[in-house]
């Protein structure tokens, strides 16, 4: 599968998830978009910044103070709403995958799932 | 020193900075379903706060409130036919008849206005004594708002009740109120840990925390995830409120799946 079939299928194995992104936090743009409706480009970019803001810089600095040493996995944001997810792997710091999700996703398939999934696109690259 | 000092020393640092408990919330409805609105918010207040209510455009109310209690209008503009004498005048029982005077001015300053930003900052010490205030309950009876309250908070959220709820998801958790640690739960040991800690997530978070809730409109939850997937930080803010969860690693996910069920339930 392509990067473009392996987003697409993401969101067709996790119901709620909207959004599905690849993106490259070193160039910060995303490189690959999964939704029904196609997101405006000051929302890709936003996702971008929002990813590299949670992955990197001073929040994720003190969220590793406290879940231990070192870059983060996976951080996510919710406010009931929506939620966004964000997650990377050892593999590659830079490639990660953005969600954007109904607030009744089941988080935790929706982790799981993308975690296969950018494993898979890494892969392929 | 006990095992919440340097949370606590952090959290006095950021009250001093006038930040702590003061992130804003927006308040939706018109007339008598925002005044509702208005008294939930007080509902939610423990410790002594100045609750303010700014528009978009040039209405400003503010309520000096405690122990869940209204004590005081400080302010509101327009003032339209209400003495500012009465700004600052303590509030000693329901039948107090400047209520009624108050509810009045404070509709007539609603008017036309469907959205309010809230926030909440300490009072100063000992501006009121702690039985000063009418309850919530019967603020809502003599302002006859009763039917209107009961349909302005379906499922009101309470933190202190969502973090039992996920006590056997978490490893140990912190209630934070303002700059007190009001709760907490689970291993010692964790607890401990995470009292010192989140110190220093604090310090990040703070830093962002404008540019993470620019959009905000209420309680927002964060998770934060190791590199080897086995450790994870639940963090939510919800203004006057703060809580930290530590979990095992994907059971962060479960405890966000359970907070979106019951934020939109």
């Amino acid at each position: 599968m392509d990067v473009t079939e392996t987003l697409d299928q993401l969101r067709k194995d996790v119901p709620g998830c909207d959004v599905a992104a690849f993106a490259d936090l070193s160039s910060s743009m995303v490189l690959c978009v999964s939704s029904d409706a196609k997101p405006a480009q000051e929302e890709i970019d936003g996702l971008c910044a929002s990813a590299s803001t949670f992955l990197n810089g001073v929040l994720a600095e003190g969220a590793s103070a406290v879940v231990g040493d070192g870059p983060l996995e996976v951080a996510m944001t919710a406010d009931g709403s929506e939620a966004r997810v964000f997650l990377r792997t050892k593999a590659s710091d830079n490639e990660v995958l953005i969600c954007l999700c109904h607030p009744d996703t089941e988080l935790g398939k929706l982790v799981d799932c993308g975690r296969t999934a950018l494993a898979s696109i890494l892969k392929s690259e | 020193m006990d095992d919440f000092s340097r949370l606590k020393q952090k959290l006095a640092k950021l009250g001093k900075e006038g930040r702590a408990g003061s992130a804003a919330r927006v308040l939706r409805g018109e007339g008598e379903e925002l005044l509702a609105g208005i008294l939930t918010e007080f509902d939610e207040v423990i410790l002594p706060r100045k609750l303010s209510f700014r528009s978009g455009g040039s209405v400003r109310l503010e309520f000096a409130v405690a122990n869940r209690r209204l004590q005081s209008l400080l302010a509101l503009e327009p003032a339209v036919g209400i003495d500012e004498g009465l700004f600052g005048a303590e509030f000693k029982d329901a039948s107090d008849p400047k209520l009624a005077l108050i509810k009045a001015a404070v509709l007539a300053a609603l008017d036309g206005v469907h959205e309010m930003m809230v926030t909440a900052t300490r009072q100063q010490a000992g501006a009121f004594a702690s039985d000063v205030g009418i309850p919530v309950d019967q603020m809502a009876k003599v302002w006859a708002l009763d039917a209107v309250l009961d349909g302005a908070a379906p499922g009101e959220f309470e933190l202190g009740s969502f973090l039992k709820s996920v006590e056997g998801q978490s490893k140990g958790w912190l209630l934070v109120e303002g700059e007190d640690v009001i709760g907490h739960g689970g291993d010692v040991a964790v607890v401990a840990e995470l009292g010192e800690k989140v110190a220093i997530f604090l310090d990040g978070y703070l830093a962002k925390r404008s540019e993470l809730t620019k959009s905000d409109h209420g309680a927002r939850l964060y998770t934060f995830t190791s590199e080897d997937g086995s450790k994870s930080m639940v963090f939510v803010d919800a203004g006057d409120q703060m809580a930290f969860v530590e979990t095992a690693g994907n059971a962060a996910f479960d405890v966000a799946t359970s907070w979106q069920k019951a934020m939109s339930g």
